[in-house]
């Protein structure tokens, strides 16, 4: 009997799915298994299995390939396909069809349990729906019949001022709800159908966390509730994200806190940084938003469910909403690639947490050699005033801090007394007894205006630029107070600050030093010229006609002028042809030096004239300082 | 006033009727003959024009500041004629005179007047920049908002010190004029054009306010805030307005109704077509009213008005309504669209008739401004003429000598194609796909009906400037040779808004550039980065030709002779153009023939001419 090395029975037949057994003869006593493959181990007795076969393998050894031999063993029904395979082996394949049989069942068993699963979750979510829309219709046609009932009423009543007014009310809150509802269910939809994108954008802390409280402010007023905010933690305030859906997310949250807080509860806002940057570039950082109320709470039940749609708490008596809200906040956090999770307690509290990864836009440090050591006074209530005494020291300042206006002008007498005035002043403007603006006023009176005095203030500023002049205010800044606020308004006060607004062309120009050649014959203009020009510092010789300004030119030296100002219409030579004539001129500058026309003159062709005159460009009569400013930092060498 | 101001008034009044071509029922040959006189004519007035300003006007801006208080009473009557209500006589040089007027007046530190000219000076940048639409370009926007947001400060500061009247009015005005610096259709745009006409709309209304100065048109001022703010309506459906704007846009829309509906009963007529419309446009953008029904009303009202009445609601109901009727179709699919092809084709119809019969004199922004917004909302449909033919009746009717000039470029440009394909067919590889020589000789004719088509099209975009070309009685200035310029820009958005003639934008766009980069306009555009350059190039050179050499309709410029308009191409050949288009007339042979081809093709472009604005009027 040739025998198979084993290693090439494991490679012929070891990976078949189905059993296989190799039977070799024992010459007359019958046939043993040679190899089994590993799809074989759940066989019954093999010996048993040959033996129930000894016809068909004697068949199959003579060369007759033996198929469907049956062989029935402990209960099982298997079906064996034999063939002679070299040397003196059969090789015999079996089919257990109980074994094929119970695998089926057991994974049509599993499918059935799936789809069922399947279906249930179908089911749930389709009753869901349905009940959502049952609810939502009638949630949807309540207001919608009461803008239809009252303007039924309304117009049966038109004689009565205050039913119609009445009416008109509800109709305008009717109508803002339903507006609302919609806004939610399509919100909703549009996510779920994949049609929500985001749009990322440059943003600053400060701007979006004032525009949360613009927002939020007004309505916690009204409950007599207490918002403090805490965003201590940012150390990077420029970042880049989808602003209005980070927006969306917690303007949510923060009115479901102010909704089911009772009236003098507390709301908070913590924003800070959490972890290290990430990124391949390392440019995004986690921004946590945590919100924490003193509100109702919400049950664990309820907790488990806050996030699915169209889910109410049960406990609340319907409150409007279409139980959308988290769902559409939870969905956005996680578009954003965030997290958003909560705890709460019933009768204590909720807690939310959203974290959002944001892109940190790095941006020069505003300020912060240019302020080192100067020294601030600041008045305010003690949690704005240790706020602020903690970006004056991150800025380098020495900080002074008070509690009142009344203490800030005590202590900012002291000092200008002493001969040691304070580098800024930062009244806040609602303290008792004295505000801000009354405080500004008598340190004016006192000091002067030396020291640059900063109103601060969390209300919305409603003074003019000329009232701020009228009571001595240099600058304005809101609350809540961010770094790079109280840096860029500190800056400004510094020399660093204002040769910056000159090098970015915020304040005029200076050209002294230089000089102009003024060729004008109309005396007014010319005075007008002068002054106008006279005011960047240059100065400025002056001749009647273009002959004169010819003679001048030539018979100054090469660099003198650092440009000529050319009327167009004068007697004795007309502009035109000084200027060709200056371009003639034999010297260094002559073609280099700028001439700009001065004239009223608009037509194409006489403009193109003059460059063609060789003027580079020309001013239009009369002249305005705006254009004149231009025309002087584009040309003046 | 002046006499020079009354003569350049005088001037502009001869030069519409100058440019009324209506006798062309003369036949072919006379109308030519008639062309080629209003041409002449007009030529003399432009220089006349001209030298009055030259001689007259701006030696006195220029020394403005010594200016008597006659003379500057005279500029200020002057300036107030020339932008002439609808009908702006001269919008530019009325600019012109506000803004010197206006920097008079700063210097002297005379308030009153610098009130009354910032609010004129911002006007003038308003008509000049109203030029572009429906065109996305905005070049004064700034300047007007601050021109018109100073005027308007002075309320704030010292409107109780001011005692003429008047003066106070333009606070008012200028207060409610800041909504049109806001023209974009975008959410701020909008939210900030609302917020300035609710101000205004607040002040006007105010009974403090209006007791300090009764003798103030206040309803009028009011009524024109409500009617800008009912412009508003279009944004109603844009999925972006709040309650709050839908109150305040129905709110004007609701009184502007009212008030031209009680004017039209007073005054025993029917209710004006154009409010009509507002009325109903309220209607559908609040969602009372389907879209289906409102097209139906919308025809209703473009048949409104008999086909013989010239005047301004005939104006809109021909021009205005066909073009809004096709805009909001466009928001139907297909098989909806179509079956509104039939009317479109229609009004269409109605609308070019109704454009070759108007009185070409009597032309207004408006007109033009209806004009536009149907050639860019415009919908080819089955059934309905195509956008070449539209524009060719558009050109015909309103702009003769342009149409005359672009028919002879298209002639010239064919021929120079067919030149190029000769001599060096290698050239034209990649235009239309060509894959190389052989496929460009054997798509011949394609490529030479291309060319001829694109001599047709190229100047589309100078629709934009017939006001500015044909009635004004002088030589350009800065600001409209600006203008003049962003032809290309528009052109090129104008055509590639519609499939049949997108292929020829680039030509619209390139075709003032200059072959060798160095200038021309616009900026921002290379042929070199079009596969249709050597086309651009071709054009350019066709443009050249049949600007210089008309010797019928050349309104500015005398002709000049193909001699020396050839002579001015080869000393820019290499520069302004390509020099193997320019090397196309440098045979002998070819010289001749294309002298030949222009002066038969002149006559004949004015005979064709002729025939399509006879087809118009049938």
């Amino acid at each position: 009997m040739e025998t198979m090395d084993r290693a090439m029975m494991e490679t012929a037949y070891g990976l078949l799915p189905a059993p296989m057994l190799l039977a070799g003869r024992d010459g007359e006593a019958g046939w043993h298994c040679v190899y089994e493959n590993p799809a074989a181990e759940s066989l019954p007795d093999r010996s048993l299995i040959l033996a129930s076969l000894t016809e068909a393998l004697d068949a199959a050894y003579a060369g007759s390939v033996q198929d469907k031999c049956a062989v029935e063993l402990e209960g099982r029904h298997l079906t064996a396909r034999l063939a002679r395979q070299s040397g003196e082996l059969v090789a015999v394949l079996l089919r257990d069809e109980t074994w094929e049989l119970l695998r089926y069942q057991e994974q049509l068993q599993a499918a059935s349990a799936a789809l069922q699963s399947a279906l249930d979750a179908a089911t749930a979510a389709s009753r869901a729906k349905s009940d959502f829309l049952s609810h939502m219709s009638h949630d949807i046609r309540t207001p919608l019949n009461a803008i239809i009932g009252m303007t039924t009423i309304a117009r049966s009543h038109l004689d009565e001022r205050s039913r119609v007014a009445d009416c008109l009310e509800k109709i305008d809150l009717s109508s803002r709800h339903l507006l609302g509802l919609i806004n939610d269910i399509l919100d909703m939809s549009r996510i779920e159908s994949g049609k929500m994108a985001l749009s990322p954008e440059e943003f600053t802390m400060a701007d979006f966390i004032h525009g949360l409280m613009a927002v939020l402010q007004p309505q916690a007023d009204k409950k007599h509730q207490k918002l403090t905010l805490d965003f201590s933690g940012i150390r990077c305030e420029n970042v880049r994200g989808d602003q209005l859906r980070i927006q969306q997310v917690l303007i949510n949250i923060l009115n479901n806190a102010v909704k089911f807080t009772p009236e003098e509860g507390e709301i908070s806002l913590r924003v800070r940084e959490t972890g290290e940057r990430f990124g391949s570039s390392g440019s995004y950082a986690y921004y946590e938003f945590t919100i924490r109320d003193t509100g109702m709470g919400m049950s664990p039940e309820f907790l488990t469910r806050i996030f699915q749609p169209f889910e109410r708490a049960g406990s609340v008596n319907r409150i409007e909403g279409t139980g959308l809200g988290m769902a559409i906040t939870h969905n956005l956090v996680e578009m954003m690639n965030g997290t958003i999770s909560v705890s709460s307690q019933e009768g204590v509290g909720t807690q939310f947490t959203v974290t959002i990864p944001l892109e940190q836009l790095d941006r020069p440090e505003i300020g912060a050699e240019e302020l080192r050591g100067l020294r601030i006074l600041v008045a305010d209530e003690p949690a704005p005033l240790a706020h602020m005494e903690e970006i004056a020291a991150d800025l380098g300042l020495v900080c002074d801090g008070c509690e009142s206006n009344m203490a800030a002008m005590e202590m900012a007498a002291q000092a200008h007394m002493e001969g040691q005035d304070y580098f800024a002043i930062l009244l806040a403007w609602r303290l008792p007894i004295v505000d801000g603006v009354k405080a500004c006023r008598e340190l004016r009176a006192m000091m002067g205006d030396s020291v640059p005095i900063v109103l601060t203030s969390s209300y919305e500023w409603t003074l003019s630029d000329d009232e701020m002049r009228k009571y001595g205010i240099t600058a304005f800044v809101s609350k809540p107070m961010f770094r790079s606020r109280l840096a860029q308004t500190l800056l400004s006060f510094t020399e660093a600050g204002a040769r910056q607004a000159e090098d970015t062309g915020d304040s005029a120009p200076d050209f002294t030093g230089r000089r102009v050649l003024l060729a004008e014959d109309n005396e007014i203009n010319r005075e007008i010229a002068v002054e106008l020009i006279g005011m960047f510092g240059a100065e400025v010789d002056c001749a009647e006609d273009g002959r004169q300004a010819l003679e001048m030119f030539s018979s100054s030296v090469p660099g003198y002028y650092g440009l000529i100002f050319m009327d167009l219409q004068m007697p004795v030579m007309d502009g035109l042809a000084s200027a060709m004539a200056i371009r003639e001129l034999p010297r260094t500058d002559s073609a280099t030096v700028p001439i700009i026309a001065m004239t009223a003159n608009a037509f194409v062709e006489d403009i193109r004239a003059c460059h063609q005159a060789g003027m580079n460009a020309h001013l239009a009569k009369p002249i305005s300082l705006q254009q004149l400013t231009d025309v002087l930092k584009e040309w003046l060498r | 006033m002046r006499p020079y101001q009354e003569r350049y008034l005088a001037l502009l009044g001869t030069m519409r009727q100058e440019a009324d071509l209506s006798v062309e029922r003369v036949g072919a040959e006379a109308f030519v003959d008639v062309v080629r006189q209003a041409s002449e004519e007009t030529r003399q007035l432009v220089e006349e024009g001209t030298k009055l300003l030259r001689e007259e006007l701006f030696p006195l801006l220029d020394d403005i500041l010594s200016a008597s208080p006659e003379e500057l009473q005279d500029l200020v009557d002057f300036a107030d004629k020339l932008m002439g209500g609808v009908a702006q006589k001269d919008s530019c040089l009325s600019y012109r005179i506000h803004l010197a007027l206006m920097t008079y007046a700063r210097h002297k530190g005379d308030r009153d007047l610098l009130i009354r000219e910032l609010y004129w000076t911002g006007m003038g940048l308003f008509n000049m920049e109203n030029m572009l639409a429906p065109h996305s370009i905005r070049l004064y926007t700034i300047r007007m908002r601050m021109c018109f947001s100073e005027c308007a400060s002075h309320f704030n500061t010292d409107y109780d010190d001011i005692t003429t009247p008047a003066i106070r009015g333009y606070i008012h005005r200028a207060m409610g004029n800041l909504a049109l610096t806001y023209p974009g259709t975008d959410q701020r745009a909008a939210t900030a054009k609302l917020a300035a006409l609710k101000r205004s709309i607040a002040l006007l209304s105010d009974p403090d306010v209006r007791a300090k100065t009764p003798s103030l048109p206040w309803d009028r001022y009011l009524l024109v805030s409500h009617q800008e703010r009912t412009t508003m309506l279009g944004y109603l459906r844009s999925g972006h307005a709040g309650p709050d704007m839908f109150a305040q846009v129905l709110e004007s829309a609701q009184i502007v109704q009212e008030h031209q509906l009680r004017q039209a009963r007073e005054q025993g007529l029917p209710a004006p077509v154009r409010w009509q419309y507002a009325y109903y446009a309220a209607l559908y953008h609040s969602g009372a009213m389907g879209l289906s029904e409102f097209l139906d009303v919308l025809y209703a009202l473009s048949t409104a008005i008999p086909d013989d009445d010239m005047g301004t609601q005939s104006m809109f109901s021909h021009l205005g309504v066909p073009a809004y009727y096709m805009e909001y179709s466009r928001k139907m699919d297909g098989r909806e669209l179509e079956r509104h092809a039939g009317r479109i084709s229609q009004m269409i119809h109605r609308m070019c008739r109704w454009l070759a019969t108007a009185i070409t004199g009597d032309y207004n922004e408006q007109l033009m401004l209806h004009l536009r917004q149907t050639l860019y909302v415009y919908t080819e449909m089955p059934g309905c003429i195509s956008f070449f033919e539209l524009l060719q009746n558009v050109f015909a009717a309103r702009h003769p000598t342009s149409y005359a000039r672009m028919w002879r470029a298209g002639q010239i440009a064919g021929e120079l194609c067919s030149w190029l394909i000769d001599d060096c067919p290698e050239k034209l590889v990649g235009v239309l796909g060509c894959k190389d020589a052989g496929e460009v000789a054997a798509r011949r004719e394609e490529l030479v009906q291309f060319a001829t088509t694109a001599g047709r099209l190229y100047d589309a975009g100078m629709v934009h400037c017939f006001g500015m070309v044909l009635f004004s009685c002088r030589g350009l200035f800065e600001e409209e040779y600006g203008l003049l310029q962003l032809h290309t820009d528009c052109g090129a958005e104008l055509l590639s808004r519609h499939p049949s003639v997108a292929a020829y934008a680039d030509i619209a766009h390139g075709h003032h550039c200059r072959y060798d980069e160095k200038g021309g306009y616009p900026l921002g555009f290379s042929p070199r980065n079009s596969p249709l350059q050597p086309m651009i190039y071709l054009i350019a050179v066709a443009d050249a030709l049949t600007a210089a050499t008309d010797d019928i309709g050349s309104l500015y410029n005398p002709p000049k002779t193909f001699d020396l308009v050839c002579r001015e191409l080869e000393a820019e050949s290499g520069g302004q153009y390509a020099p193997y288009v320019v090397d196309l007339l440098a045979s002998p042979e070819r010289h001749r023939i294309m002298r030949e081809n222009l002066e038969r093709w002149t006559v004949e472009a004015y005979h064709d001419l002729y025939r399509r604005r006879s087809a118009l009027l049938e």
